[in-house]
């Protein structure tokens, strides 16, 4: 792969590999050193680069293992601090539960990356960024009736590739404990 | 919010029918509690948004960050390939000049061996080669012999040196003694003139 295209690729991953690294590391600086070590690792790989079918999947699975490891490494202090902000929130997950948590979000991320431009940006200006039924019909020049219209899709839509996603999985952990 | 409402509201809310309100209300139901079977997914889903709302801005020099980072790191690469290819080429050669060197060592090492069966003439032989050595180092002497006249030349020069030195010598003794025979004649003078 020659440097333009990795480049291309660097800017099209960026911002997802920050978000998902972001859920577990907790902190901008280190999410984003976190990205920034993947991204040197991948161009490190070279020409076998080309061999993986799916870039993106790569470097989520390797900003993964890079957070456990950043987190292994400073276990008692983030793990404390996670477990203070969660239990805030709802009651303590496990870490099975949190990474179950992150791979959801993964999934997600990929999902509404995947959406009709006009999709992508209701959910993102309703759900993400909070902006009401009203801003966001100005911003989007559509009456209040389209954009529900919009939104509903947009949101069965997220559901129901979420729903074939989790159903795969469960399929690939029955057949793991089959053949364990 | 029991199981009825929250079945309501999520109805409105996949059919963009929700207030604002019930959307909140919705995502904090979700954020919180233990949650009936066969939400599982409105639960991720919420959360998803919820953890995405939190998300600080990225900085803005992010990208520039990750490609410099990544430039840095090809100079560096280039340079461990250099030593990789320094260190191969000379460990090469050095395998090369120390299989030469056992060759010639082990292999082609000259034995000495008897060229005469007759002593006579093999001490004739040596004489002759001897001698030929010595006519040869007589030449060379012959080249030296200016060097020696230069010697000679610098010899005679030193010894006139040393002739004046020594009459200088004779000549300070001299003045030495005839200074101290003048510090005698003045100290009775001096003693006289205190009385």
């Amino acid at each position: 792969m020659i440097r333009e295209d990795f480049n291309n690729l660097v800017r099209q991953h960026n911002r997802h590999l920050y978000g998902y690294a972001f859920r577990f590391l907790r902190n901008q600086e280190e999410a984003e050193d976190a990205v920034q070590e993947v991204f040197i690792k991948l161009w490190n790989l070279g020409n076998k680069l080309d061999e993986y079918n799916s870039i993106r999947a790569l470097a989520t699975t390797m900003v993964k293992n890079f957070c456990i490891d950043q987190l292994r490494k400073r276990k008692h202090l983030v793990q404390e601090e996670n477990i203070q902000q969660d239990f805030l929130k709802t009651e303590t997950p496990s870490p099975y539960e949190l990474l179950e948590r992150r791979e959801s979000e993964n999934i997600l991320d990929h999902i509404i990356d995947q959406l009709p431009n006009i999709y992508k940006e209701v959910i993102e200006l309703r759900e993400i960024e909070g902006l009401s039924y009203e801003e966001i019909a100005v911003s989007t020049r559509q009456n209040i009736n389209t954009l529900r219209v919009t939104l509903s899709r947009a949101r069965k839509k997220i559901r129901e590739e979420f729903n074939k996603y989790q159903y795969e999985r469960r399929g690939i952990k029955e057949v793991d404990r089959k053949v364990l | 919010m029991n199981e009825e409402e929250l079945k309501r509201l999520i109805e409105k809310y996949y059919n963009g029918e929700s207030t604002e309100e019930e959307e909140s209300a919705l995502r904090d139901y979700f954020r919180k509690g233990n949650i009936p079977d066969g939400y599982e997914a409105e639960k991720l889903i919420f959360s998803y948004y919820t953890e995405s709302a939190e998300l600080p801005e990225l900085s803005l020099d992010f990208e520039a960050r990750i490609l410099a980072g990544i430039d840095t790191s090809d100079l560096k690469s280039r340079s461990r390939k250099m030593k990789k290819y320094l260190l191969t080429v000379l460990s090469a050669a050095a395998g090369l000049l120390i299989l030469g060197g056992s060759y010639f060592f082990f292999v082609r090492r000259t034995e000495t061996a008897d060229t005469f069966s007759d002593p006579e003439i093999a001490y004739a032989e040596t004489i002759k080669i001897l001698r030929d050595v010595s006519s040869q180092l007589n030449h060379g002497a012959q080249v030296l012999e200016p060097v020696g006249k230069i010697n000679e030349i610098s010899r005679k020069s030193f010894e006139s040196l040393n002739k004046s030195t020594r009459i200088i010598e004779k000549n300070l003794r001299k003045l030495d003694k005839l200074q101290r025979a003048i510090e005698i004649s003045q100290v009775p003078v001096d003693k006289n003139i205190n009385k």
